[in-house]
């Protein structure tokens, strides 16, 4: 003891005193603040990320006790590989939203909170049922779907009107399809160039091609067995038909294996395209280009055996390893509202999930409801099954050297199935 | 990398001496030594710091994860596979694909490279040349260009219409457009040569910088022989600036075998796999199939063949140090 001086002694003391006071009142404190949270969501861009902020704003205002960290992560910095690294690391927000299946994947490595026990059967009953039924892994709901989307068939109306061609607010037949593209294929100038293209497409991207098959009554895979089917009859003829219209009808632009959508969006734009394949956020910023409102229209995939076109739904989880999941669900109760809903849709250009705004005036617009029409004739979602990617990089390949004439579809699709048949071996 | 600290090395090389030495004084001289060692290590501990955190760590977690069946979700009890992975990625034939494309990469672009980079620097070190500085910085400045940048131009550049530039040249030409980038046959050699543009500034900046190296009394002796340019080229500067080239050999066949931006924009791989490289193979296996352990196999097999392309490099130039 003599070893110390008095000094020492009472700063020691004071130090103790201090830190006891601390241990106090930091609970005290805390009990006092706010609860935060944090939602990441996948995507966005320059006209639904301040829509998001006003919702999150109007949320927080209805809450004083919860404040909600925002941060969109756009597309093109793989949100989804982020969200891995984050749970990994134990850095995760609490809200996510996620494109749809990909809350698959979280939940087949137990990151999500099942979210059955904060739903109430009204809730339950307003979404369209079969894309609640998309975020249920082994019988536990998930996610639930925030907005849905698909791909319809936009067209040029001048460029139809002036060669007599209807719209197409009903589907058209595939030999419709075909007949209208050859037609609207021209030489406009007579220098021997075309410089009119019926149909815009491109072999990078499975949105473009695997409708055809489909359309067809064909499968790459069996989903349920998951087992592969590429060289089945029904889906070389879907094929067949779509490599026919770049390879022997000619109606496409040249170039087509790579070429980036954003390079057929602007040859739509120039009127050098009449007709392309893409969704609703594009077709939310064609409307406000003024030399474009209006002189373009949405309308429905042509069909063969089935109606169907590529649709896909963005949904919110809630993280396992979320501290706030209560104040989490509040937040994602208000999110999915049909109010919230109906806002961040008119913003994106996408579509709502939930029965009640089916009748709602911002989806009475006719390019909306040509997304609409599409949804209700026939949709087919991506794959859930883990493998799901690598299935459709393999079909990639295998689609982009059919195009290119390397391998005639039988022959590339009998390589694909080789192929899918080694990695999907049980 | 030992051999670099500026330390005694170590004690057990010298323990023969220090029998001689009287055990107390030795003592005291062991604990000198340890002291001095302690200092020199402490001196070049936060580089290596660095290097052991960032690079070794990452690389030996990649051999190890290459055993496994690994997601990054399943990061906590991943199973065991052994070499499974590697027999899978040597079946591959996707992989195969990838590996010959690497190579005819590699093969495309860096003697092109090496060649004109030599040339240029050659050029442009020419005495008495106006505008010198401005055509340096012209020829380097692809270099600073961002390789995203660059592809998106370049992809312009080799657009299958007739607006592309490429086209535009061949029909000044009279030739039929071509698909390019879209053309399996051709979408390879587009690629090879935006990056033969790209990278040449660099090339022809080393090289420069080798040129300043060769003392002028070689040239002068030419002279007074009666040597023509073109000899004093072929027997004076391309010997001296062997190890010049022996640096840029190593570094852009390393580079070359990472190839992946240009490929990943401007063709994504396609048409089929006819640009899939090594890396862009890589890059989906795990970060768009979450398939880390066979990802981590491939990094493995390619961190091997470069190891091996290196030490034959090395054998065949044998590094011999030149004196002037």
């Amino acid at each position: 003891m003599s070893r110390f001086s008095r000094v020492t002694r009472r700063l020691v003391l004071v130090v103790v005193a201090c830190l006891a006071l601390m241990l106090v009142a930091v609970p005290l404190a805390s009990a006092a603040k706010k609860v935060t949270i944090t939602f990441w969501q996948a995507g966005g861009d320059d006209l639904s990320i301040p829509c998001v902020r006003e919702l999150v704003r109007e949320f927080q205002s209805k809450n004083p006790d919860i404040e909600v960290r925002y941060q969109a992560i756009p597309w093109a910095e793989d949100p989804h590989t982020k969200y891995q690294a984050a749970i990994a690391g134990g850095t995760v927000a609490d809200v996510l939203s996620v494109g749809s299946p990909f809350e698959h994947t979280l939940a087949a490595a137990d990151a999500l909170e099942p979210l059955d026990k904060y739903m109430s059967k009204e809730m339950k009953a307003d979404f369209f049922p079969h894309l609640l039924e998309m975020s249920q892994f082994k019988g536990q709901q998930v996610a639930i779907p925030w907005f849905t989307d698909c791909r319809a068939l936009f067209y040029r109306k001048d460029l139809l009107a002036a060669e007599g061609i209807p719209e197409p607010t009903t589907s058209w037949t595939w030999d419709q399809f075909l007949t209208y593209a050859k037609k609207l294929t021209k030489d406009l100038n007579g220098d021997g160039i075309i410089d009119q293209y019926g149909f815009g497409t491109s072999g990078r991207y499975g949105s473009q091609w695997t409708p055809f098959v489909r359309q067809n009554g064909g499968n790459f895979v069996d989903e349920e067995r998951w087992v592969p089917t590429a060289n089945d009859p029904a889906v070389i003829e879907g094929l067949q038909f779509y490599v026919d219209l770049i390879r022997v009808h000619k109606v496409t632009p040249p170039g087509i294996t790579t070429i980036l959508l954003n390079e057929i969006q602007k040859m739509f734009a120039e009127g050098k395209v009449a007709m392309f394949v893409d969704c609703g956020d594009t077709a939310n910023r064609f409307q406000k280009e003024p030399q474009l409102s209006g002189k373009f229209g949405v309308g429905l995939m042509p069909h063969n055996k089935a109606h169907a076109t590529f649709a896909g739904a963005d949904a919110f989880v809630i993280t396992k390893h979320s501290k706030n999941k209560e104040a989490a669900w509040k937040f994602l109760e208000f999110m999915v509202s049909p109010e919230a809903m109906a806002k961040y849709c008119e913003a994106s250009g996408f579509l709502p999930v939930r029965k009640s705004l089916g009748e709602h005036p911002i989806f009475k617009d006719p390019i909306k409801q040509g997304f609409i029409k599409q949804l209700e004739a026939g949709v087919y979602f991506t794959y859930k099954h883990p493998q799901g990617s690598q299935v459709t990089d393999i079909i990639r390949a295998a689609v982009q050297e059919a195009m290119e004439g390397t391998k005639t579809v039988q022959q590339a699709m009998n390589d694909a199935q080789k192929q899918l048949q080694q990695i999907m071996k049980p | 990398m030992k051999q670099k600290v500026p330390a005694p090395t170590g004690t057990n090389a010298q323990s023969g001496q220090v029998c001689s030495i009287p055990r107390a004084k030795r003592h005291k001289k062991s604990i000198y030594k340890l002291a001095a060692l302690l200092e020199s290590y402490s001196f070049v501990a936060p580089a290596y710091t660095v290097f052991l955190v960032f690079i070794f760590i990452p690389v030996a977690w990649a051999f190890y994860l290459s055993l496994f069946d690994y997601s990054i979700l399943t990061v906590k009890n991943p199973d065991y596979v052994g070499l499974r992975n590697y027999v899978m990625l040597l079946r591959d034939s996707v992989f195969r694909v990838a590996t010959w494309n690497t190579i005819r990469y590699t093969a495309g672009t860096v003697p092109a490279r090496i060649v004109l980079g030599l040339a240029f620097a050659i050029l442009l070190d020419q005495k008495g040349l106006r505008g010198k500085n401005l055509l340096r910085t012209c020829y380097f400045l692809p270099v600073t260009i961002s390789m995203v940048a660059a592809s998106i131009i370049w992809s312009l550049v080799f657009n299958a219409r007739e607006v592309g530039l490429a086209n535009k040249i061949l029909a000044l030409l009279g030739m039929a457009p071509k698909g390019w980038l879209a053309d399996s046959k051709l979408a390879m050699t587009a690629v090879v040569i935006m990056s033969i543009w790209s990278e040449l500034g660099y090339c022809m900046t080393v090289y420069l910088a080798g040129l300043q190296g060769i003392p002028l009394e070689f040239y002068e002796a030419a002279d007074i022989d009666g040597a023509s340019g073109w000899h004093k080229i072929w027997c004076i500067t391309i010997p001296l600036l062997k190890p010049t080239t022996f640096f840029l050999l190593v570094t852009q066949i390393i580079g070359s075998f990472q190839v992946f931006t240009q490929t990943y924009v401007m063709t994504g791989g396609g048409p089929g796999y006819s640009t899939t490289t090594l890396i862009n193979l890589l890059y989906t296996k795990g970060f768009s199939e979450f398939r880390m352990g066979y990802a981590g196999a491939l990094a493995v097999v390619l961190f091997i063949g470069l190891l091996l392309t290196s030490w034959a490099m090395r054998r065949i130039f044998r590094a011999e140090e030149i004196i002037y």
